[in-house]
């Protein structure tokens, strides 16, 4: 008769975890030896006994009483719809860009009226109040303010995510729920 | 959303989101879509109930337990996965969530005192065999007794492996420790279970 089987093998067994050569080892050595026959029946049966261990039920309300409180929770976390907000992104993003580009453009014509720097020779100042002023017009009146404006918007409905927006909607219900909840 | 909150989905709905799979129902979910979540709620209320339950030995405190798992898996669901199980994942912030309750109570080890039948807490019969049971009520005594003994990060595996019926490996995934830890685990119980049915000259 073959070896004895080790505890450790017969839990593995059990589990259906040996390779299959080492399982029919152990089936026929089990089939021949009382000793570990009894061995597996009884481990069979705990886990048997385990297998069938007690199970509490949980009550009815139990997922409705959960799902109040995830909707409570998500009326007082709702944030603006995802559209909003990548939209805000695109604002700021837009925004700042033009703002540099608009103002590099001042500074390169500025660069121009003073090419080294403007406590050098301001000789001429009609025709230096003539270029910054072509410069404001082109850049300045109309690329920085519609920059700033941009910028605005964006960064106004980025901040506008924090804003408690279940308060300021007023649901009623909402309200109720979380006053049963805290 | 607010549609959401007032379309009542039809039986046709509700049938194919029981019939979906966990991801994709976590899917779902992840898309703002309650009813998904909720079917996810039912699906594991039984199971994650029981495993706080045993963690933590009190029926009401293992309810409530179970009511914020299930916030705080809400919570979470955008940082799961979906081409990952979601089991092992549900079960990693629910055993999580009970050992820091046990920790801040500051009874880890200590498990319950009392088994849960002579709580008379309710034992759900649709997983038992009536018969056996009515007849054995000692065998389930000592199951009671001995998974009442174990350590909890035993009982943990014991009951993710025999009341969710989980492998090994998704037990591994669901307590963060390796996968022959758990088979450790499972074997040990086992075997205290099989030497306290002897030594009360219990046998099959």
């Amino acid at each position: 008769m073959t070896r004895h089987v080790t505890r450790e093998v017969l839990h593995a067994y059990l589990d259906g975890d040996l390779p299959w050569d080492e399982k029919r080892r152990v089936r026929e050595h089990v089939e021949a030896c009382p000793t570990c026959k009894a061995e597996l029946e009884r481990l069979r049966w705990a886990e048997h006994a385990l297998r069938h261990m007690a199970t509490f039920s949980v009550p009815d309300t139990f997922a409705q009483e959960v799902m109040q409180r995830v909707r409570a929770q998500d009326a007082a976390h709702t944030s603006m719809p995802a559209t909003w907000l990548w939209t805000a992104h695109a604002l700021v993003v837009t925004g700042l860009v033009l703002l540099l580009l608009a103002v590099w453009e001042v500074l390169a014509v500025m660069a121009d009226v003073f090419p080294m720097g403007p406590a050098v020779d301001v000789s001429d100042p009609a025709r230096l109040y003539e270029l910054i002023a072509v410069a404001a017009l082109q850049m300045g009146e109309t690329a920085i303010p519609l920059a700033l404006g941009l910028l605005a918007l964006g960064l106004f409905l980025e901040v506008s995510r924090w804003l408690p927006w279940a308060v300021l909607a007023g649901n009623p219900k909402d309200a109720w729920e979380r006053g049963q909840t805290v | 959303m607010i549609a959401q909150a007032l379309s009542v989905p039809s039986a046709a709905e509700r049938g194919e989101r029981e019939a979906a799979s966990d991801e994709e129902l976590a899917l779902r979910a992840q898309d703002g879509d309650q009813d998904a979540f909720a079917a996810l709620v039912r699906r594991y209320q039984q199971g994650v109930v029981n495993l706080a339950y045993r963690l933590v030995g009190n029926w009401d405190e293992a309810l409530d337990l179970s009511q914020e798992i299930f916030l705080r898996v809400y919570e979470n669901l955008h940082r799961f996965d979906p081409q990952r199980p979601f089991k092992p994942w549900l079960y990693r912030i629910a055993t999580n969530y009970c050992y820091d309750h046990l920790r801040r109570k500051g009874r880890r080890e200590k498990g319950y005192t009392t088994t849960p039948l002579e709580r008379g807490i309710p034992v759900s019969e649709d997983r038992v065999d009536p018969e056996a049971w009515a007849l054995r009520g000692e065998i389930r005594r000592t199951v009671e007794e001995v998974i009442a003994g174990l350590p909890s990060r035993y009982r943990a595996a014991v009951v993710l492996r025999y009341i969710e019926g989980m492998s090994y490996q998704e037990i591994a995934d669901a307590l963060g420790i390796p996968l022959g830890t758990v088979k450790t685990y499972i074997h040990r119980s086992r075997e205290l279970l099989r030497t306290a049915l002897e030594e009360r000259g219990i046998r099959p």
